[in-house]
């Protein structure tokens, strides 16, 4: 009895507290036991008193969930939380008194310790690694350097509540208490969203209200993110994807393309099931957490994607990054700094002196443009500082070449179809049709590269598409294409297959050593390639897909739930808050049973968890 | 909505589920083709891995004298080695020399032809005699049709009674499937779990073998391999295995010397390798060393072929099986067994298939296009007719396709000759 208390009330790293287990659901009927009690029935005259309980409560209750989580890395979140609550606190009281260069230096100040401790956890054996080939040392990190979970989410936001106070956009919060309890609160603490101070600390004075259809929204969501989770995520990863990402080469082109098309679909509904689990506990509880996701496969180009793909973070990279490069309005300082850091993070990760030349040549040629011709100027600073808040939301996820790649595949992406959008179709056709043929040209001499054999592929159906938009401008002489329906299908289709290609280097990056990520990412990441780009044995493709054939099944049902129109899904998510309580309880014993035929042992820990 | 409503709810959910969990029989409920389990309180607050004890039982030990490892230098005759039929066999032969410090592995895949460690047995004595090891190497946890004469085990839970855990198969009646795939290297899994099978007991396994096949290392195969070193060569031992684990065999082996398993699947036809989990199997094949894949198939589907293009549909499906496994075991070389010659009654004689030589001779091409080895088992019996001989000699069983004890050692002594014919003691040729 004393040996099982003492395992439920200590850190295992091998069994850290998942929403996907029933221990976790343990965890929160006791917590919402307490939560009921403390809000429970309260005159006007004890409310203050009774919200700043419940805050401190669940303060509390949410340290406990971290050290389950990641053991004594909860003093990092206690320290870092202390640290940015006296220096916002030195911060408005300097700002108040007028002292605007003391502000800015507590300001930096606190960054930088957040960002040395992310840097610290995130980046320690890439730095070891420059120091030792800069100067010739032979420094070895010798205990394994584990990665807190969910550091980057609240480091991310305890910055983004520094620097909105340092712009006077919110008041500091003055309970030290009431601050911890905004960084820590659990549902969101280890993956998101990241909660901005604006859009929470005023919930943290607000009595609990939760209506009844929210109730039955908040149990939609958590059985949504539940199934997500279980179902889709989970299960296509160990029956499936996590075996070709292990050992490309055993497996067919056919397979390493399905396992790449799965891994996109697996990704989306393990964060975005987060997400779904984290947003109804929250809710439970009567705070509300910002949309993370809006199905972003139905994105229909790469700049919609990023604004319906991990929304706070987005918004974070855009208000924190984007914004303070210049945005679209100019480059500053930081623009070049940042360039060139990341253009000799670059050459050293992929060991390549012509990654610096091909990154110095781009902006060589932005800065002759923009001598050149001004007028042009604004566009192109807007797109270098997007294109390095790209590469600097690659470089966040880890050192990593593959990560590198990632961000700069996207923030290329992003540029190209802006720049796409603005052309004429005769245009857009004469631009593909060159490109096609030059790397048609570039597989003629070069036969071997694989990655040029999927290239091909891709830009010969863009191609097919370009024309066929072409064909229907010039025989109905309007720019509208015939059917707008189509159009966007295409579009869609189109944002999907490259965002999933640019996700071969994103998962090839993951669940790696941090000590041999970079190379063991580029190797997978080759291999796939190789495998999707060489010839495919097409007589043994049914076969092949037939083996797979629930893999394929679960892809195509998950692919075709989530593009569903938003008002069918509206429909059904308030149906079923609607129904009587009494129908939702035997719903949810059965969906959890159901779901428990597709859990394994070894549960995977959310994706996101280790960024 | 009042915040005790919420609680009341959440723990009515809890609560259910529990109860639900509880009254589900413990031996799951079968729909369709899955079987619905539900979870223990454990399982349910915190699922667990899969683990699976092993302790060793010393009672049984014997030991007996250190197994001798002959180390005789390894050379590849000059003619052989310029011969197209034995140049896809180098790698095998030149990893030979690593047998003296490490282990050397040969896998012999086949139908019942080779049931009962038939034919594998000779060409084992003779690899081992003289590049050293001994012991027969994997046997299935559990033996469907027990028919080895090189070991016996029984697998009991209380010492007194049988127990046969839950059982998947890669060949054989469709209802033994499993939906993963997960079968491993013998296209067979056995799903260790002692609150399913024997309560709350431990399983044990008593691994008996003749004294020519001693061992000395335990190795049990399963989702995570465990090798249990016995320090000394015994005959006799027995494994106590506790918790719950995919076994995929135990394999009894010494640290160095050749290993040939002998993984006989029934029924089979040779096209079932793609449908084996390529984890599993590649693990297996790298961690053993497997430096040759021998395939004896083809029998199983020569009673069905009556076309030129049916024989030539199931050569091509015999050739993706090549491909497969040299995926899954780039360093082993592979050697096709193809069938032997078969008798069937026509004009009420026994004659052979007509088929024959047409099969033999399109599993060759296939064969030598994957750049893998064929030898024809047909043509070394004598083509045509020859199993009417031997059967006349009592080397083949009364159904003119199955070959007597003796058939079998014959036959596997003509695999053997073909297999070490390039072998030889004088230096005549580099084996670098």
């Amino acid at each position: 009895m004393y040996e099982q208390l003492t395992d439920i009330l200590t850190y295992d790293p091998q069994h850290p507290l998942l929403f996907t287990q029933g221990a976790f659901w343990l965890f929160f009927a006791v917590v919402y036991g307490v939560f009921t009690c403390i809000v429970g029935r309260a005159s006007h005259n004890e409310q203050k008193t009774r919200l700043h309980l419940r805050n401190v409560f669940l303060m509390l209750a949410s340290w406990w969930f971290y050290y389950k989580t990641s053991g004594t890395f909860l003093l990092l979140l206690v320290v870092l939380t202390l640290v940015a609550w006296l220096f916002t606190r030195a911060m408005d009281r300097a700002n108040q008194q007028g002292h605007l260069r003391l502000t800015r230096i507590l300001l930096w100040s606190s960054v930088l310790i957040d960002l040395a401790a992310l840097g610290f956890f995130k980046y320690a054996y890439f730095g070891v690694d420059v120091i030792n080939q800069l100067i010739g040392t032979q420094l070895t990190i010798t205990e394994k350097i584990l990665l807190p979970v969910g550091i980057s989410f609240y480091t991310f936001q305890i910055i983004s509540y520094t620097a909105d106070v340092y712009h006077a956009r919110i008041r500091p919060v003055r309970n030290l208490l009431d601050f911890g309890f905004y960084v820590s609160f659990f549902p969101q603490l280890v993956a998101g969203p990241i909660v901005r101070a604006s859009e929470f600390v005023p919930q943290l004075y607000r009595p609990f209200r939760l209506g009844r259809r929210q109730f039955g929204i908040a149990v939609f969501w958590i059985l949504n993110g539940l199934i997500k989770k279980i179902v889709l995520s989970d299960y296509l990863a160990t029956h499936f994807i996590d075996r070709v990402f292990d050992n490309p080469l055993l497996f067919s082109g056919a397979e390493n393309l399905l396992a790449l098309f799965a891994y996109s679909l697996q990704v989306y509904a393990d964060f975005s099931g987060y997400t779904d689990i984290a947003i109804g506990v929250a809710m439970l509880m009567g705070f509300y957490l910002p949309r993370n996701f809006h199905s972003p496969y139905k994105a229909a180009n790469p700049q919609e994607f990023w604004r319906r793909w991990h929304i706070s973070l987005s918004r974070w990279l855009k208000t924190y990054v984007y914004i303070p490069l210049g945005g679209n309005r100019n480059a500053t300082p930081a623009t070049y700094i940042w360039l060139l850091v990341i253009a000799v993070i670059g050459t050293w990760l992929s060991g390549s002196w012509w990654v610096a030349a091909l990154m110095s040549a781009s902006a060589a040629v932005v800065a002759l443009v923009a001598y050149v011709r001004p007028e042009h100027r604004k566009l192109l600073y807007a797109n270098m500082n997007s294109f390095l808040t790209m590469l600097l939301g690659g470089l966040w996820h880890g050192a990593s070449w593959n990560f590198l790649i990632w961000g700069g595949l996207n923030g290329l992406g992003m540029i190209a179809n802006k720049l796409w959008r603005e052309w004429h179709r005769a245009v857009q056709w004469g631009v593909m049709l060159c490109l096609t043929a030059a790397v048609f040209a570039l597989r003629y001499v070069w036969a071997e590269q694989a990655w040029l054999n999927v290239a091909c592929v891709w830009l010969l159906c863009l191609l097919v598409g370009a024309s066929l938009r072409l064909l229907v401008y010039v025989l109905h002489g309007s720019d509208k294409p015939v059917s707008l329906a189509i159009g966007n299908a295409w579009a869609v289709t189109q944002t999907f297959v490259f965002i999933t290609f640019t996700r071969l280097f994103f998962r090839s990056g993951s669940n790696l050593d941090p000590a041999t990520a970079n190379e063991q990412a580029w190797q997978t990441a080759r291999q796939m390639l190789a495998q999707i780009g060489s010839a495919w044995d097409t007589a043994n493709l049914l076969p092949v897909l037939w083996e797979h054939r629930v893999i394929v099944l679960l892809f195509v049902i998950g692919m075709l739930i989530h593009w569903m129109p938003d008002k069918f899904k509206l429909w059904y998510r308030i149906r079923f808050a609607s129904l009587p309580v009494w129908v939702i309880i035997p719903c949810v014993v059965l969906i959890v049973m159901v779901l428990y035929q597709f859990m394994r042992a070894d549960m995977q820990p959310f994706i996101y968890f280790q960024f | 909505m009042k915040p005790l409503r919420v609680f009341v709810f959440l723990c009515l959910c809890l609560l259910l589920t529990g109860v639900a969990f509880w009254l589900f029989p413990r031996e799951g409920v079968t729909i369709g083709d899955h079987v619905w389990h539900a979870p223990d309180v454990q399982q349910y607050l915190q699922p667990q891995a899969d683990t699976l004890t092993i302790t060793l039982d010393t009672v049984c030990l014997l030991f007996l004298p250190a197994v001798e490892r002959p180390q005789t230098p390894v050379y590849v005759s000059d003619t052989c080695a310029r011969d197209d039929t034995y140049r896809w066999l180098m790698p095998f032969y030149l990893s030979l020399g690593e047998a003296k410090d490490s282990t050397v592995r040969v896998v012999h895949y086949g139908d019942s032809q080779i049931e009962g460690d038939r034919m594998t047995m000779v060409l084992r004595a003779a690899l081992q005699a003289r590049f050293g090891g001994s012991g027969v190497g994997l046997v299935p946890l559990y033996q469907t049709i027990d028919s080895r004469t090189t070991n016996q085990y029984i697998l009991s839970g209380d010492g007194r009674r049988a127990v046969v855990p839950k059982q998947y198969l890669a060949f054989g009646p469709s209802s033994r499937r499993r939906g993963d795939h997960r079968y491993g290297p013998m296209g067979q899994v056995s799903v260790m779990d002692n609150a399913l099978v024997n309560g709350s007991e431990d399983l044990s396994l008593r691994l008996e073998t003749t004294r020519s096949y001693a061992f000395e290392q335990v190795r049990v195969v399963a989702t995570r391999d465990t090798i249990i070193d016995l320090t000394d060569s015994t005959t006799r031992y027995t494994l106590h295995l506790t918790g719950k684990q995919d076994v995929y065999g135990v394999s009894m082996e010494c640290a160095t010397g050749i290993y040939v398993d002998n993984v006989a699947l029934r029924g089979c036809a040779g096209t079932i390798f793609t449908g084996i989990d390529s984890v599993a199997l590649q693990r297996y094949f790298t961690d053993t060393r497997t430096r040759l894949i021998i395939l004896q198939f083809g029998g199983n589907v020569v009673p069905y072929l009556t076309t030129r293009k049916q024989v030539e549909q199931y050569a091509a499906r015999i050739g993706r099986q090549l491909k497969y496994l040299r995926r899954c075991a780039p360093e082993a070389a592979i050697l096709f067994v193809g069938p032997s010659d078969m008798l069937c009654f026509k004009d009420g004689k026994r004659q052979s298939y007509a088929i024959l030589p047409v099969l033999d001779t399109a599993l060759r091409s296939t064969i030598e296009q994957e750049q893998a080895t064929y030898w024809s088992l047909y043509e070394a019996m004598g083509g045509a007719g020859a199993m009417l001989t031997w059967m006349q000699q009592g080397l083949a069983g009364k159904d003119g396709i199955h070959f007597t004890r003796q058939g079998a050692d014959r036959a596997g002594a003509m695999l053997r000759d073909f297999i070490l014919q390039p072998l030889t003691e004088q230096p005549v040729c580099t084996n670098n």
